[in-house]
């Protein structure tokens, strides 16, 4: 008997179904990684297995724990189930604690709601975060989550989820909003909890170089249905589905793009660029050091060009990239863009010259705006601007460069899916016909498939209207895919440059040898080590 | 903490200062002179300028201003023009019935509407939320003064539990007193507990979405324990705002109650000092309002920092 049975589990919220008949073992002392995009059900199964699903969800099937069936247990039944023999941990460590609470109450009351007395309750408290890697010394049980950073935070989340010493630990994307360094690390963490208490982990991701890493086994879900399930080495090297297939090929494409730029004409150059912000404030008026959000970096772009700037976050990329726009002044520096120094006077019509993309296809979009309001919304910089039938014919223009149709003009953006809105975005950013896209992390909130065609329709944009790409992120073999040349920044500083390749294949700074060691990767055979 | 506390208490007394000013200059600027209103169109000009010299009216501007506010902090407020008694003796006779029965209308508020809002909030959508909703909506709705006569009809005429106007004083005893200033406090109590109770429903709603409730329910707490635990705390800091700007609300806002039930209060005075001109009794009344007004700023800044950790540092 397995630890974790689901069987012919179905699941409709309203008048959707969710799950058809999704079927998963997992082992006690074992890692099942479920993979698929987002919208597959992943999270409804997981919270499926703890019964926490909206009140208009009808469940069936079975869900055996241990031999016990939680699809009909009662809810004072499952009150005992939860935290004591399953715990859970979520994706965003920023708001899964109680920010009015100390981090010691909240893991303590895991163990008070299922019985311990108060003074017992605190000890093991202590006890289980000094576990997870919070040393009490530096972490005392007084502290509150915003005194912790993300990382620490999701630590606390997981001494909170293991406090009782649960059969199964369950994970939904926990290290999806960490920085590569720190997801290395709860991995690992993780990883050694569940070989050294012998629970079983229902490990949730959408991210298969992550599963490669840490999991035994894995289910490949699509639209409500397990499509392929096996041990990790067997289904990740020779998948026997097409979808499988597709999602492999998706997460380590790389854009067919002529290699090097075609021109060398210069049209962005950052001189010794520095943007401070104020420090935090001491006192009745002092304050104390400023941040160097920016502190000193040079570099320069050419056109046609794709440059790729990487770093954790925090280390100032965005900033960077809004002084590079005017958006931000500069504290020390020069920032020469097309040839004219960045600054307030700097002109409209050399501006629209200069476009962006955000990271977040759903929140930078007015919601009340039709899509031909949105894409050409740039035009308010340019001097002489199309107006009227002009004006739309520009915008079904590049609307159908981008691969949408010229109707969709007419449509609000909550009409189209995440990468068709990126599709919109891209089309504002260019409707201008600027000559450098910046693309602030333009594809990390794309599924895998989806973000192999963006990529491929950037890299196609590119060759056809020579545009020159600031290209931001922090999926390193996303940025080595579509890249020139990149930049590595380390709290505000330039710490390596070069070409794309030299730089990933041979690092020569220790951050980059850190960033790329900690980055998972397919196929590199590189797993957790087994304790 | 302390930093916080002693950076709070620094604008409080920059706020005044400057509230002060403020409030010198609008009254200067304001039409309508005070001597000649008390003295008649046909007064002769010495006699004028006589009772000029003993309201204080006479001077340079600064020299006025600084006679006023200093005279303030020693607690003289200067003389009435109309009741020729001190302004404090004044004032200080109708904070007697004023705040005692702010008080009260808070105390009922608040006891009642939390629990309404976090019943309505923690029922959505269902029954017990409608019926909240349907009866707050009518809470506010209702004009008070009209509730407030209904209240006298219902439980000073028809069963007589309560006086149905004017005031004992208090020295009497407790009881009498707040026998009659319980009418008065529910009529006012009543649009507040309205209002407060949807402020805490939609806080409590807002709450109840965030990741940390999830967190709660997947530790094993029930729905109500981790509304109880997780959400209330979370909820309050707009509920504290609503119960602040209500006590500077209720202080001076309460002169339609105030005349229907015949008290002597704060409300009052300040109606009948703008009618009669009295400056000298509008601007201290005005004054003492903007001090409770940054007072109760300053303290429900001190709540807010206990009620939520995030607020300690930032001073």
């Amino acid at each position: 008997m397995s630890l974790l049975e689901i069987d012919a589990l179905h699941l409709d919220i309203g008048a959707s179904r969710i799950l058809s008949g999704v079927s998963l073992r997992v082992e006690p002392g074992r890692v099942l990684g479920l993979v698929g995009e987002s919208g597959s059900g992943k999270s409804l199964t997981a919270l499926s297995v703890m019964r926490l699903l909206p009140g208009d969800a009808r469940l069936a099937g079975s869900v055996r724990l241990g031999g016990e069936d939680l699809v009909t247990a009662s809810e004072r039944r499952l009150n005992r189930v939860r935290g004591a023999k399953v715990g859970m941990i979520f994706q965003e460590p920023m708001t899964a604690l109680n920010p009015v609470q100390t981090i010691g109450r909240q893991v303590a009351e895991t163990l008070r709601i299922h019985g311990a007395g108060r003074g017992e309750a605190l000890e093991r408290a202590a006890e289980r975060l000094a576990r997870v890697g919070l040393d009490p010394e530096r972490f005392p049980l007084s502290r509150y989550p915003h005194e912790l950073s993300g990382g620490q935070r999701q630590r606390v989340c997981i001494a909170l989820a293991i406090a009782l010493r649960p059969d199964l630990l369950i994970a939904d994307e926990p290290t999806t909003a960490l920085d590569v360094t720190t997801q290395a690390r709860i991995l690992d963490l993780l990883y050694g909890l569940v070989r050294e208490e012998g629970m079983g982990c229902l490990f949730i991701s959408h991210d298969l170089a992550v599963i490669s890493r840490i999991a035994d086994d894995v289910a490949v879900m699509k639209d409500g249905r397990i499509v392929e399930a096996g041990p990790v080495a067997d289904v990740l090297s020779a998948p026997r589905q097409p979808y499988t297939k597709a999602l492999l090929e998706a997460a380590g494409h790389a854009p067919a793009r002529r290699s090097g730029p075609a021109a060398t004409r210069e049209i962005l150059r950052v001189d010794r660029a520095e943007r401070h912000y104020p420090g935090p404030r001491r006192g009745l008026f002092g304050r104390g050091a400023p941040v160097s959000a920016v502190d000193g970096v040079s570099f320069s772009l050419a056109e046609g060009e794709t440059l790729g700037l990487v770093g954790e976050s925090g280390c100032g990329k965005s900033t960077l990239a809004r002084t590079i726009l005017g958006l931000e002044p500069l504290d020390a520096g020069r920032i020469e863009l097309f040839g004219q120094a960045m600054g307030p006077s700097f002109p409209g019509a050399l501006r629209a010259g200069a476009q962006i993309v955000f990271q977040d296809p759903f929140a930078s979009f007015d919601p009340r705006w039709r899509v031909h309001r949105l894409v050409s919304e740039p035009f308010h910089l340019v001097p002489d601007a199309p107006t009227g039938e002009a004006r739309m014919e520009r915008v079904r223009e590049v609307l159908t460069r981008v691969g949408l149709s010229p109707q969709d003009a007419g449509r609000y953006p909550h009409e189209f899916s995440g990468g068709q809105r990126q599709r919109i975005a891209i089309a504002r950013a260019i409707v201008t016909r600027p000559r450098l896209v910046v693309l602030d992390e333009a594809v990390s909130a794309l599924d895998v498939r989806v973000r192999a065609q963006i990529l491929d329709l950037l890299a196609r944009l590119q060759g056809e209207l020579g545009l020159a790409y600031l290209f931001i992120g922090h999926d390193l073999s996303v940025v080595r895919a579509i890249s020139d040349r990149v930049v590595v920044m380390k709290s505000g500083r330039i710490v390596e440059e070069g070409p794309a390749e030299r730089v990933f294949g041979d690092p020569q700074h220790p951050y980059t040898q850190e960033l790329l060691a900690a980055a998972p990767a397919l196929g590199d055979g590189a797993r957790l080590r087994r304790p | 903490m302390l930093r916080f506390v002693a950076s709070r208490l620094l604008s409080l007394v920059l706020s005044l200062v400057a509230a002060s000013i403020a409030i010198f200059l609008v009254i200067e600027v304001i039409p309508g002179d005070p001597v000649s209103y008390m003295m008649g169109m046909g007064a002769s000009p010495e006699a004028a300028a006589a009772l000029r010299a003993e309201l204080g009216l006479g001077g340079g501007i600064v020299e006025r201003y600084l006679g006023w506010a200093s005279g303030m902090v020693r607690g003289d407020f200067g003389i009435s023009y109309t009741y020729r008694v001190p302004v404090a003796e004044l004032v200080a006779q109708r904070l007697w019935v004023s705040v005692p029965l702010t008080l009260y209308a808070l105390a009922l508020s608040t006891f009642v509407a939390l629990p309404v809002g976090i019943l309505a909030a923690s029922r959505r959508g269902r029954p017990a939320d409608w019926a909240v909703i349907g009866a707050t909506q009518i809470g506010i709705a209702v004009p008070n003064f009209w509730f407030a006569m209904l209240l006298v009809v219902a439980f000073a005429i028809l069963v007589p539990l309560f006086p149905a106007g004017g005031f004992p004083g208090w020295e009497g005893g407790l009881w009498p007193g707040l026998r009659a200033l319980t009418l008065p406090a529910i009529a006012l109590a009543l649009p507040q507990a309205s209002i407060l109770a949807r402020v805490m429903r939609s806080a409590l709603i807002e709450t109840l979405s965030q990741d940390y409730i999830r967190t709660a329910r997947a530790k094993g707490l029930s729905e109500g324990q981790a509304v109880r635990r997780h959400g209330v705390r979370n909820a309050l800091i707009p509920v504290l705002t609503i119960v602040g700007l209500q006590f500077s609300f209720l202080l001076a806002g309460a002169v339609i109650i105030e005349n229907v039930f015949y008290l002597p209060g704060l409300g009052r005075l300040i109606f009948q000092g703008i009618t009669q001109r009295d400056l000298i009794v509008v601007e201290s009344v005005v004054m003492l309002l903007v001090f409770s007004v940054i007072l109760v700023t300053f303290a429900v800044d001190l709540a807010y920092a206990l009620a939520d950790p995030r607020l300690r540092r930032r001073a």
